[in-house]
């Protein structure tokens, strides 16, 4: 009985608060998310971190994305994630978490962009760039599973594998996604573009 | 008279004792619906072998009495070997198809499976400056495929296909290698097939079949 009345009780607490940022020193907090393009937006998703833990922006403290040409702001989502969108010619800025008259200041610079193209006829191209890793990802609704492939190096291309495919008296539809990443401290940087191949009808024996 | 007789030790510590000794039980005294039938048919480097173990509720069972235990490859019957540990082995050479496996018993439901093998590929490697290109023949079947890379120059990677295309291509990016100088690649292409299923018209009773073969061809390729 003991057991069971831990357990309810266990049930019945509260969730802990977040705590706002403006209870720690800014010189503990910090900044993870991603900075992300895909051909024609950029957004940014943020959360504000007092050490490892989560902590919602709060008190004196503003977010904001510092850009060439001006200033965006975040909107805050409902689990203190912070998101703010522009248009993808945005290549370079800085996330700036502010508080009276001191600030914390994390510049990024996204990656080379993509521009996909198809050819021969499974191989997707894009020029190749020294920055960045390179990752490709290929979905449909004919594989079970997502492929993933990471490329250990820039080559420029990447080509589509029948054998990769389930055989199929009709031809299935792939979206091969490209993407051009880098870390910049907690924040990920990515260039992300998807192209569409019909591939098929896969021939081969069973299975 | 024995200490059994005179009831010194129950019977099932003698049951217990009579099959540690001989490593197994004798069929006769297991019911069709009691049996398990494991199928194995594999190469290890030593050309392909058949491994089919008969296991009842108290470990394995050894073919005796008037029970017959057969396995026909291509319609001929395998020299069948009861192993030391209560198993059954036969060489299968370069057999590909399905073994027909039966246990024919006059007490009892007889028994009697298809257990398939997969074929073994002929695997050929041609590097160029771009990719690795693999080819095969293709082979019907419903065994899966697992394409395997090699080599002291990149960590190992592994491909479970989806469809016997008898192609496949890797480009040099996609293998994360770990020197910057070329080596020697084993490349390996694995088909497997296991099943676990009842044994159709018998009440109770099962069993399970289980093949794999690997083709290797070496190539000299790198980052």
């Amino acid at each position: 009985v003991g057991t069971v009345m831990w357990a309810l009780l266990a049930c019945q607490e509260e969730p802990e608060p977040v705590p706002l940022s403006a209870e720690f020193y800014l010189e503990v907090l910090g900044l993870r998310g991603s900075v992300r393009s895909d051909g024609e937006v950029v957004q940014a998703e943020v959360n504000v971190l007092a050490g490892d833990g989560w902590v919602r922006l709060g008190g004196a403290d503003e977010l904001t994305l510092l850009l060439p040409d001006g200033e965006q702001s975040f909107t805050e989502l409902a689990d203190h994630q912070l998101v703010a969108q522009l248009p993808s010619a945005e290549l370079e800025g800085a996330l700036v978490l502010s508080r009276e008259d001191e600030a914390l200041e994390v510049p990024f610079s996204l990656p080379t962009p993509l521009t996909l193209s198809l050819e021969d006829p499974y191989r997707v191209r894009w020029e190749p760039a020294e920055r960045g890793k390179i990752s490709v990802v290929v979905e449909g609704m004919c594989l079970d599973s997502p492929l993933r492939r990471p490329l250990s190096f820039d080559q420029g291309w990447y080509e589509v594998q029948p054998a990769d495919v389930p055989l199929a008296e009709e031809a299935c539809e792939l979206w091969v996604t490209v993407q051009r990443a880098e870390q910049a401290g907690r924040l990920l940087l990515q260039q992300v573009r998807t192209i569409s191949l019909e591939m098929g009808p896969v021939m081969g024996v069973a299975p | 008279m024995a200490d059994a007789e005179k009831g010194r030790y129950p019977l099932p510590m003698m049951w217990a004792l009579w099959g540690c000794v001989l490593r197994g039980f004798p069929s006769e005294a297991v019911a069709t619906r009691d049996l398990d039938f494991r199928v194995s048919s594999l190469d290890e480097g030593q050309g392909m072998r058949l491994e089919l173990t008969v296991v009842g509720p108290d470990g394995n069972v050894l073919v005796r009495g008037t029970d017959e235990l057969s396995v026909l490859a291509a319609g001929e019957a395998l020299p069948l070997q009861e192993t030391e540990d209560g198993r059954y082995e036969a060489p299968l050479s370069e057999f590909e198809g399905d073994l027909e496996i039966s246990m024919e018993r006059e007490e009892d439901d007889d028994v009697s499976f298809l257990a398939p093998v997969v074929p073994l590929y002929e695997l050929e490697a041609e590097a160029s400056d771009e990719r690795l290109l693999l080819t095969w023949e293709p082979a019907p079947g419903e065994h899966t495929l697992t394409l395997g890379l090699e080599g002291v120059c990149t960590q190992p990677v592994a491909r479970q296909l989806a469809a016997d295309t008898g192609s496949y291509s890797l480009s040099r990016a996609e293998l994360p290698w770990v020197t910057t100088a070329p080596c020697a690649l084993a490349v390996t292409l694995e088909a497997s097939y296991s099943s676990d299923s009842l044994l159709p018209g018998v009440e109770g009773g099962s069993y399970s079949v289980s093949s794999w073969r690997t083709s290797e061809v070496e190539v000299e390729w790198g980052p």
